[in-house]
């Protein structure tokens, strides 16, 4: 199991406010840079992290099983990631387009985002693939914990982790291609 | 670039390819840094108590005062008779300013009144659907000689009620034979008999010629 060294908090439960303070400090940016892997969206992740963190304050006292509040934070973090996508694909069947407001829209066009590589190659991911690769190899959460998290077994971790590795050298081969193309 | 403390030595174990992903992700992905994220942590007030629980006094006042309104108005399951007693509206007003069922039936009793000369006595005051028919008035009640009809209404007039210079009673002493007169009264202490007002009604017929 990976250890994630918080201040102080490996393997306890935050049981006070300052405690979840800590937790709050520790895991602020790996929660939102984790969100923004699965949701493309620098102005939605910074919500949907917030979000993440007032829920596990809501539930910080209920017991989460063999998780490490690392792996707990992330949880609820893919958690709440992947119910925004679910949400923005309901509201595209029904709009045609996003809900992000016009004025977001032109701000991010605006602030030249430009697409790294592996932006690109998270993009070419479904959102369960792509759980499974940012809690895998940036979390370095191990494969129980991402089962744990995702409710599957370690066996479809394992392979969903090799099917998206296959998809993203496809994705970035494809991008370079194009782009000496 | 320091290593960040989240990512240990003892982590899951990759094939080659996947510690190269890794590698890359973690490069790429470090780099992204929030705008507006807050450095320290602050708890919203939860929504569900937070919300009711300023108003929740003042919706249980307003129920029990509107229970108590509707006991007091004699509610008794008619929903539109409870909102015109909190609105004030007297039901007898509100059917007969209706123009469906309860105005017709006190139009309706007013109309032939009109038609058979009881517009006074409807104005001032008597009820209109205990108002006698002409043929069963009996004669020589306070009312009578208002409520009979034109051939028994051949007395003289009130003087208030007409002007005094028309000849009414010389033109209503031909037709007087044709109409039947209502029974006389049995007993009636001072009445007078038709006969007895047919020759009162001839000696004024004389005086004008006179």
């Amino acid at each position: 199991m990976a250890q994630l060294h918080g201040v102080g908090m490996s393997g306890k439960k935050p049981q006070t406010a300052t405690d979840f303070e800590l937790l709050y400090a520790r895991f602020r940016l790996p929660v939102y840079r984790l969100i923004r892997g699965m949701v493309l969206d620098p102005r939605a992740a910074e919500e949907l992290a917030q979000e993440a963190f007032q829920r596990a304050y809501a539930t910080k006292e209920k017991p989460r099983g063999e998780l490490s509040p690392g792996a707990w934070l992330h949880g609820i973090g893919v958690t709440v990631a992947i119910s925004h996508l679910r949400r923005r694909r309901v509201a595209r069947l029904f709009t045609g387009r996003p809900r992000a407001a016009p004025a977001v829209e032109a701000e991010e066009a605006h602030e030249d985002h430009r697409q790294g590589a592996v932006e690109k190659a998270l993009s070419a991911l479904s959102p369960g693939l792509r759980a499974v690769v940012l809690l895998s190899l940036y979390a370095h959460l191990s494969n129980e914990e991402v089962a744990s998290i995702l409710g599957t077994s370690t066996e479809t971790v394992a392979s969903r982790l090799h099917a998206a590795t296959e998809v993203m050298a496809a994705a970035l081969a494809s991008s370079h291609h194009a782009e000496a193309g | 670039m320091p290593r960040d403390p989240t990512h240990t030595s003892s982590g899951p174990h990759f094939d080659p390819e996947e510690a190269l992903w890794a590698e890359i992700i973690r490069y790429e992905v470090d780099s992204w840094n929030p705008r507006w994220l807050p450095h320290r942590f602050q708890p919203r007030s939860r929504r569900g108590g937070g919300r009711w629980a300023g108003s929740l006094p003042q919706v249980v006042a307003v129920c029990v005062l509107v229970l108590v309104v509707a006991a007091l108005s004699g509610f008794n399951g008619n929903i539109a008779g409870v909102r015109d007693n909190l609105i004030g509206i007297h039901p007898a007003a509100n059917h007969a300013g209706r123009g469906h069922g309860g105005a017709p039936a006190f139009r309706d009793t007013l109309r032939p009144s009109r038609s058979s000369g009881l517009a006074s006595s409807a104005r001032t005051g008597s009820t209109p659907t205990g108002a006698p028919s002409p043929a069963t008035s009996p004669l020589g009640t306070a009312s009578g000689p208002r409520m009979i009809s034109p051939a028994a209404s051949a007395e003289p007039p009130m003087p208030t009620s007409s002007p005094p210079d028309l000849p009414v009673p010389s033109a209503r002493t031909p037709r007087l034979p044709q109409v039947s007169p209502p029974p006389p009264p049995a007993a009636q202490p001072g009445g007078f008999s038709p006969d007895e007002r047919a020759g009162s009604a001839g000696r004024r017929e004389r005086s004008p010629g006179q």
